[in-house]
């Protein structure tokens, strides 16, 4: 009898699921005392990266998204719980979304860096959305638009290249292959 | 298309996208109300009495774990302390580039017959949610403003009860600024202090006698007039700011706060 063969292996959603961990785990070890926005972008597009750097499956960013985003709902996280599930998925499907358009060449530093900045520029436009159907007032959401948008693009940029960096050092090293799921 | 041409285009997206975010700000400014941005002014003023403590004899005020009260270095041990809430109608904007328009609250206060010392301290809500947001007292970063007063203590304090949580580590306070129809009616406006783990939200808002140190610092003063800043660090502005007031004796029957507070911008 032949076994079912599913889009990801066992491996693979394992893999993927530590990643998510790890995302959750980041953003509850670091601080970052910079008080600008998307300044924890730095480290929590790392694992996601990583992941789906591994993985390079369509699909396996938005599983880290996800998995992230429904463990950071329920450790409560961030401010805005169960509604924070979109803000991680939305970061997951633009790495998938880089992946696609670059060949999931996520071990390249400049490819590393438009994946990141993408995933958090996802991220904060997916957090305006959620605030503005929340009914926030105008002004908390629009002032500084363009300001936040350049940090975000900085720091998740900035996340993209170290998790690239570690990638391709993973590669070197024989820990993971090119073909390794 | 090869790699270089994709990369190219990808961060001729990234710029467009952020040209539109700036463009959307831009045209969106004009359109936002004034009311919605903190306009420096009188935001309250107002006179209480020794029958606005609604709260205590205790020696804690409310966090995760609870906080001692005094912050300041002659705190006594085994002190209890009777407590006040007011809203100040404003919230501070420091420290954010989301927010253009920075400022503190300043709070100037006026004590009479003061018996004891009295501690202020600071709450705030995030707008996004219920999590509340305090000055930190003791270690790093500490702040707070202490008032010693020269009168001797009165003889029983009105309407005070104990401060208990209305949930795991939530508290349900009633405001000063709102009576009801008669001196022990106090439901017309309460506000829930909600803290959803150790260590968050603490050192969000500061005590400052200089609104450029943003951070403030612990002060202890005999002078029953003054004033000190309100600021905040990280995030949005609060929706809610509330103003601990706490005695640590039971007030004479002359005891009165005078209470204002008004937006300034800067520093």
């Amino acid at each position: 009898m032949a076994l079912k063969k599913y889009y990801f292996s066992l491996y693979e959603i394992a893999l993927m699921s530590l990643c998510a961990a790890l995302v959750v785990a980041l953003k509850t070890i670091f601080t970052i005392p910079l008080h600008m926005p998307g300044s924890s972008g730095i480290f929590w597009v790392v694992p996601v990266i990583i992941g789906a750097g591994i993985v390079k499956k369509a699909g396996s960013g938005c599983y880290i998204g996800l998995v992230s985003g429904i463990l950071a709902s329920l450790f409560g996280l961030d401010a805005l719980h169960v509604l924070d599930v979109f803000k991680f998925f939305a970061l997951g499907l633009m790495v998938d979304v880089t992946g696609l358009l670059f060949f999931n060449r996520f071990d390249h530093p400049v490819i590393g860096f438009i994946a990141g900045a993408a995933g958090n520029l996802g991220k904060m436009v997916v957090n305006y959305a959620v605030q503005t159907l929340l009914g926030i007032p105008a002004t908390f959401i629009i002032i500084g638009m363009g300001i936040a948008s350049v940090t975000h693009f900085i720091f998740g940029g900035i996340g993209g290249i170290i998790a690239a960096l570690i990638l391709s050092r993973l590669l070197k090293a024989g820990v993971i292959t090119p073909d390794e799921t | 298309m090869n790699l270089r041409l994709r990369i190219g285009l990808a961060f001729l997206v990234f710029g467009l996208f952020i040209f539109g975010m700036f463009t959307v700000e831009e045209i969106s400014l004009p359109f936002i109300s004034e009311k919605q941005t903190p306009v420096a002014g009188l935001l309250l003023d107002q006179v209480f009495t020794k029958a606005d403590f609604r709260y205590g004899p205790q020696s804690w005020r409310p966090y995760y774990d609870p906080l001692a009260i005094d912050p300041g270095q002659n705190a006594s041990a085994g002190d209890t302390w009777y407590m006040m809430y007011i809203d100040l109608n404003g919230t501070p904007a420091s420290g954010n580039p989301n927010v253009r328009r920075l400022g503190a609250l300043k709070v100037s206060y006026h004590f009479s017959a003061l018996a004891g010392r009295a501690a202020f301290h600071v709450y705030g809500s995030r707008p996004d949610s219920s999590q509340t947001r305090t000055n930190r007292q003791t270690g790093w970063n500490s702040c707070g403003y202490v008032v010693e007063g020269p009168d001797k203590p009165g003889q029983y304090m009105p309407a005070t009860t104990g401060l208990a949580p209305s949930a795991p580590h939530e508290y349900q306070v009633t405001i000063a600024n709102i009576r009801g129809e008669d001196s022990n009616d106090f439901s017309a406006a309460t506000r829930i202090l909600r803290f959803d783990r150790a260590g968050s939200g603490l050192d969000g808002l500061h005590i400052t006698r200089d609104p450029a140190v943003l951070k403030g610092e612990v002060t202890e003063t005999a002078a029953l007039q003054g004033s000190f800043f309100i600021t905040a660090t990280g995030e949005n502005p609060n929706s809610d700011l509330l103003l601990l007031v706490a005695v640590n004796r039971v007030q004479p029957d002359g005891f009165a706060l005078s209470v204002r507070s008004e937006f300034v911008e800067g520093p």
